[in-house]
């Protein structure tokens, strides 16, 4: 009996030492190379942060996912790529997306327990290589039928810029993936969007089983990079991007309207506050303000460092995080702002309340604290 | 007299067996005396060109992989390694002053025209290759930090403040609290128009004298970190060091006197052990090699060994002066009774010394051959050229006199050592020793491999280089434990994607290891510069598939991070510390993360950077430490063996010795002293000096046995004949070494205390264990011996 019981114990240290030599990865890739667990994944670059109540779920760098509820007692999940994670969006508290680098998209359907890829660069190439030949035959249909040589000429230039990312297609084929998702934005379980460099725009309404090409579903013909999608308290979604790309979607995602927007630098993000006005904001300290969605104001904010993602505060003010640790609060109403540095400096990427004073600050220092100073002692600017 | 005096002379010649190294010495005395002379002079004039030199290739184990390695890329990596910080801080107020600005640009002025820096590379506000940028909607848009219209205005320093901010180079060249601003001053190794090498110990002088004298004040404090530094004060410490030979000899010379009481024959081995020195100076001067702060140590140890042998001869011909011989015949009968029995003794301290050959540090091969040199040189000089002085000198009445009243005492002392033949208190002795040894056996397990110290552990915890790096890195962001990776591909390759990929991974692999603060790399610079292209959006923080977006991320990369042909990409690795567990780690997560990502393209190759090379030099250590006992031991007991031909007499000498070295390591574990390239040495230099004592001692007990003394008898014996020159010789010793104990280098002073411990500790281990182990292992009288 005792002997069973030794072998046993001996099984089972053998099987664990087993267990804990992994297999040697030749040819390391990224995409598909499973995410190192690291004793200091929150001190890596995180990108993104979804709250859900109590609970947190941070993405960033070498495909890491951790959550937590206390920041200083996380965990980090298994996650098959070991790409740069930029964005996390949850549909309810078991479906959750998560976008990457090199085309991947992640989906959890246990509340971010487990992992897996719907989507790699491979196949995103694919789908966008098959439209980018759809629409050469498209226009080439169109310019045929061109109804004058003023539209013609229109379309031929079109044509020649579709002619440059087709070559641009072809060349990825042998360099490999090289696009950025850069934001993920899911309105139900089955329809959702996926944005990122280059004018990246994909599609799915079952549920990320099938993916389609929206690129030209904003006028972007030359390409600039999507940063952000926002779901309004209507159910209207806002699309940020480079060079003050702004557009406005009322069918969630199917077809979309370009907006004036009020500056020509990028735009790196946009939030609802609690009166239902947009706020966009992005390179050197821009902020701006609409009531309606159209005509914006701008903030005056004091600071050239780019912002970079904003939330509301329980109180309903908006703080904005950008650049060298800047936290911009700002009450909506009165415009009146308060300016904060976190002591590290650090780019910040994302800002998260946990309780009325505690901030959680994320970005190239990884996960961070924030006490906002008490009312009275507030330092304003 | 003259007559009784020829009388005793004669008696030499007929009842001495005088040999043939005797009548070759004393036959020729003169032409010796000129011989002598003559090479002295030669010697002398050699001797008088010796510098010390710190270089630090000798200093580190130059055959282990990891050094190969480094050298393989040291010009590559030199760019990145070679350079003096220089921090200026106000003590009043902030940096954001006119006059702090204009000292400033003086100070930076100032640097750039000493020989040997860098001009081009070096940086700080004040120079033009320090710049802003920022993105804007138009794209970057920078300038010099120093705003273009800088006039010391209130609102010039306002936009020299913004500059700073949005320049990045806080915590880099301005101090995180603003009140010190550092010059980075990269250095030529090789001076481009004389081709001449860079004179370290120059250079950190005239930082001294034109930079740190000319600008501090109360108000203004100069900080000077850098590897130029380290060895130009290492070297003013060797100078330093220099200057206690004389104290040395001073309380050398006082001792003798006090031994002797003959201020002739005092001055006469003071003169012929000084000669010693200068001959093994000479030699090593002609034979190419130099003097380095490690084997400093040899003129003070040839000069104690050479003053130890030397006063035996002395206090042979002083009693053969008391017995009636004349100056020549007591000389003769001097060198006839000793020069076996010194031979001996120097031979074993030979041997002790070439074990040191085992540990493959330049450094200390250089020490074992001048410390092989330096006693085959006593051998001559105070064998050889001290009985013939003192055959013409003689020694003075008052010696001969000191001694005749002194030999009449039976000394209270010896009576007390004595004691120790009696079983009790050999049981007492055995059974402390014994329980000492099983603690240090304990204590000793703490003993750490390598340095433990923060900053330049060369350098004293106190000294001015230390406090200078312990303030810049309180005020900076920079860690002074760097250890460097090699990634090491084929031409051209080192910023293909697979390997900046593998590279960023290893990063984040290091970057994961405790003990390691930050990690620096093309692969980190290509991802800021991903981000820097793409308006600073973190988002793009990654390495990309694409070579031409490669290529445009990295284009404002600090040079030295990848080599000239694009063949090797250093990554930086810097450390908390330097313990000898933190290298442990970092060097078995290298390998660890090499076995998991093997790939045919990249390697990475270990190591360079300070702490890479204190982690290849702690392994020659640690596999050198065991080795060398072994050796050092292994000599020790042959060489007993051989003279006594009896393993339990062995055991009596060589187990005190075992107990020192236990000793000595728990001393070290309790000073927080590691085994390193300085105290390494100084266990076998411990031992194989220590044997003497116990060769001396139980030779002439021996001699007390064999004609049918008892043990008690015996060893008051051997204590009347060789007590006081054992207690003498391991005085001589302690002091000769003890002064280090104030060397302004910390390895110096290590092995100063350890060898002035080990020496006294050998010394009373002998004379209290010998006898102690002798009673306890039965050693009797040899009753048959009476009779021959």
């Amino acid at each position: 009996m005792k002997r069973i019981a030794i072998a046993g114990i001996l099984a089972s240290v053998l099987a664990t030492a087993y267990a804990s030599a992994p297999e040697p990865i030749e040819n390391y890739d990224p995409l598909h190379t499973p995410a190192p667990q690291a004793q200091r994944a929150d001190r890596g670059l995180i990108t993104g942060i979804l709250q859900q109540g109590e609970q947190f779920i941070a993405v960033g760098g070498f495909g890491t996912i951790i959550e937590f509820s206390d920041p200083g007692q996380w965990q980090q999940r298994d996650v098959p790529t070991s790409v740069l994670l930029t964005a996390i969006n949850a549909i309810d508290d078991q479906h959750i997306w998560v976008s990457g680098h090199d085309g991947v998209l992640l989906q959890s359907t246990d509340g971010g327990q487990t992992w897996q890829m719907r989507l790699d660069g491979h196949q995103l190439l694919e789908l966008e290589y098959e439209w980018l030949q759809m629409r050469q035959a498209e226009l080439e249909e169109a310019i045929e039928n061109a109804e004058d040589e003023f539209e013609a000429e229109e379309l031929e230039f079109e044509l020649d810029e579709l002619f440059f990312h087709i070559g641009g297609a072809e060349i990825q084929f042998d360099v490999g993936p090289t696009k950025p998702f850069l934001d993920v934005h899911f309105f139900n379980r089955d329809v959702g969007l996926a944005v990122g460099a280059y004018g990246t725009i994909l599609r799915t309404t079952d549920g990320g089983a099938n993916w389609s090409v929206k690129n030209g579903a904003i006028d972007n013909i030359v390409g600039n990079h999507i940063n952000k999608l926002v779901e309004g308290p209507n159910g209207e979604l806002i699309l940020v991007g480079e060079a003050g790309l702004l557009a406005r979607s009322d069918d969630q995602g199917e077809t979309f309207e370009m907006l004036d927007s009020p500056y020509h630098g990028s735009l790196f993000g946009a939030l609802f506050d609690n009166q239902g006005q947009l706020w966009i904001y992005g390179l050197r300290g821009n902020v701006f303000v609409s009531n309606d969605g159209y005509d914006f104001e701008q903030v005056e904010t004091n600071t050239r460092y780019n912002l970079n993602a904003g939330t509301l505060l329980n109180d309903g003010r908006v703080v904005l995080a950008g650049h060298s640790g800047t936290l911009l609060v700002i009450d909506p109403a009165t415009r009146a702002l308060l300016r904060f540095e976190h002591e590290s400096s650090s780019p910040l990427a994302g800002v998260r309340q946990t309780s009325d004073h505690q901030l959680i600050l994320i970005g190239r220092s990884g996960l961070l604290t924030f006490t906002l100073p008490a009312v009275t002692a507030m330092r304003g600017n | 007299m003259n007559e009784s005096n020829n009388k005793k002379f004669d008696l030499v010649e007929i009842h001495g067996h005088s040999g043939r190294f005797e009548k070759i010495l004393f036959n020729f005395r003169l032409p010796w005396l000129l011989f002598f002379a003559v090479i002295t002079a030669f010697l002398f004039y050699h001797a008088a060109q010796v510098r010390p030199d710190a270089s630090l290739q000798k200093m580190i184990p130059g055959n282990h992989e990891f050094i190969q390695n480094f050298f393989k890329y040291s010009d590559d990596l030199a760019a990145m390694g070679n350079a003096v910080r220089i921090s200026v801080e106000t003590t009043e107020g902030d940096i954001f002053t006119p006059e702090y600005q204009d000292l400033l640009r003086e100070i930076t002025d100032e640097i750039s025209f000493l020989n040997g820096v860098n001009r081009s590379g070096m940086r700080s506000i004040w120079t033009p290759n320090v710049r802003w940028s920022e993105v804007t909607e138009e794209g970057f848009v920078g300038g010099p930090v120093i705003p273009q219209n800088y006039d010391g205005t209130e609102e010039s320093l306002e936009q020299l403040q913004q500059n700073i901010l949005r320049s990045g180079t806080v915590g880099d060249l301005v101090a995180n609290n603003f009140r010190s601003a550092l010059i980075y001053v990269p250095l030529n190794e090789i001076d481009p128009e004389t081709g001449e090498s860079l004179d370290y110990h120059q250079f950190s002088q005239q930082l001294e004298a034109q930079i740190r004298a000319r600008y501090e004040t109360d108000t203004i404090k100069i900080q000077i970190v850098g590897f130029a530094k380290v060895i130009g004060d290492l070297i003013d410490g060797a100078l330093l060091v220099g200057g206690f030979f004389f104290l040395a000899m001073l309380i050398t010379f006082a001792m003798l006197f006090a031994y002797s009481r003959c201020v002739r024959s005092s001055v006469v081995v003071l003169l012929c052990s000084g000669i010693a020195v200068i001959w093994q100076l000479g030699i090593i001067k002609l034979i190419g090699s130099g003097i380095n702060p490690y084997s400093m140590l040899v003129p003070f140890l040839v000069f104690a060994i050479g003053v130890s042998h030397g006063v035996q001869i002395i206090n042979a011909v002083i009693a053969n002066r008391v017995e009636g011989y004349d100056n020549l015949g007591a000389s003769r009968i001097a060198f006839r009774g000793l020069y076996v029995a010194g031979l001996t003794a120097l031979i074993s301290d030979a041997v002790g010394f070439t074990t040191l050959m085992v540990i493959d540090v330049a450094v200390i091969k250089e020490l074992a051959i001048a410390a092989s040199i330096g006693v085959a040189v006593i051998v001559l000089t105070n064998l050889g050229l001290l009985p013939i002085l003192t055959s013409y000198i003689g020694v003075s009445p008052r010696g001969v006199r000191y001694l005749e009243k002194v030999q009449k005492q039976d000394h209270p002392i010896f009576q007390l050592f004595d004691r120790f033949t009696q079983p009790k208190w050999a049981i007492g002795a055995v059974l402390i020793a014994g329980l000492m040894a099983t603690w240090g056996i304990y204590k000793a397990q703490d003993l750490q491999i390598g340095d433990l110290d923060t900053g330049a552990p060369e350098l004293r915890a106190d000294s001015r280089y230390n406090l200078d790096n312990a303030f810049q890195v309180a005020n900076y962001s920079a860690s002074t434990d760097i250890f460097v990776v090699m990634a090491e591909t084929a031409p051209g390759a080192c910023i293909h994607y697979e390997n900046m990929a593998l590279m960023d991974r290893f990063q984040w692999h290091m970057e994961n290891v405790p003990g390691v603060q930050a990690v620096r790399s093309i692969a980190y610079v290509s991802k800021l510069g991903m981000a820097g292209i793409n308006e600073g959006n973190l988002k793009w923080s990654s390495i990309n598939r694409d070579n031409f977006v490669m290529n445009a991320s990295i284009s404002q990369a600090p040079s030295g991070l990848i080599n000239g042909d694009c063949s090797m990409a250093p990554v930086i690795i810097y450390l908390n510390d330097h313990k000898a567990d933190t290298l442990n780690r970092v060097v078995d997560e290298v390998r660890a993360f090499s076995a998991a990502f093997p790939s045919d393209d990249l390697d990475f190759l270990l190591a360079a950077g300070n702490a890479g090379i204190e982690a290849a030099t702690n392994k020659v250590i640690e596999d050198a430490q065991f080795r060398m006992l072994l050796w050092v031991y292994g000599v020790v007991i042959v060489l007993c063996l051989i003279t006594f031909r009896s393993i339990r007499t062995v055991l009596c000498i060589v187990l005190p010795l075992m107990f020192t070295t236990i000793m000595s390591q728990a001393l070290m574990s309790m000073l927080g002293i590691g085994i390193k390239v300085a105290t390494l040495p100084v266990i076998a230099l411990g031992v194989g000096i220590g044997v003497d004592y116990g060769i001396y001692i139980y030779s002439k007990m021996q001699e007390a046995l064999k004609q049918g003394m008892d043990l008690t008898e015996s060893y008051l014996y051997a204590l009347s004949k060789t007590g006081k020159a054992v207690g003498f010789t391991g005085l001589t010793l302690a002091i000769g070494v003890a002064t280090w104990i104030w060397s302004p280098i910390k390895f110096q002073a290590d092995m100063g205390l350890l060898l002035t411990f080990m020496f006294i500790w050998n010394m009373l281990g002998a004379l209290i264990l010998i006898p102690a182990l002798a009673r306890l292992f039965g050693v009797k009288p040899k009753k048959k011996a009476v009779g021959l």
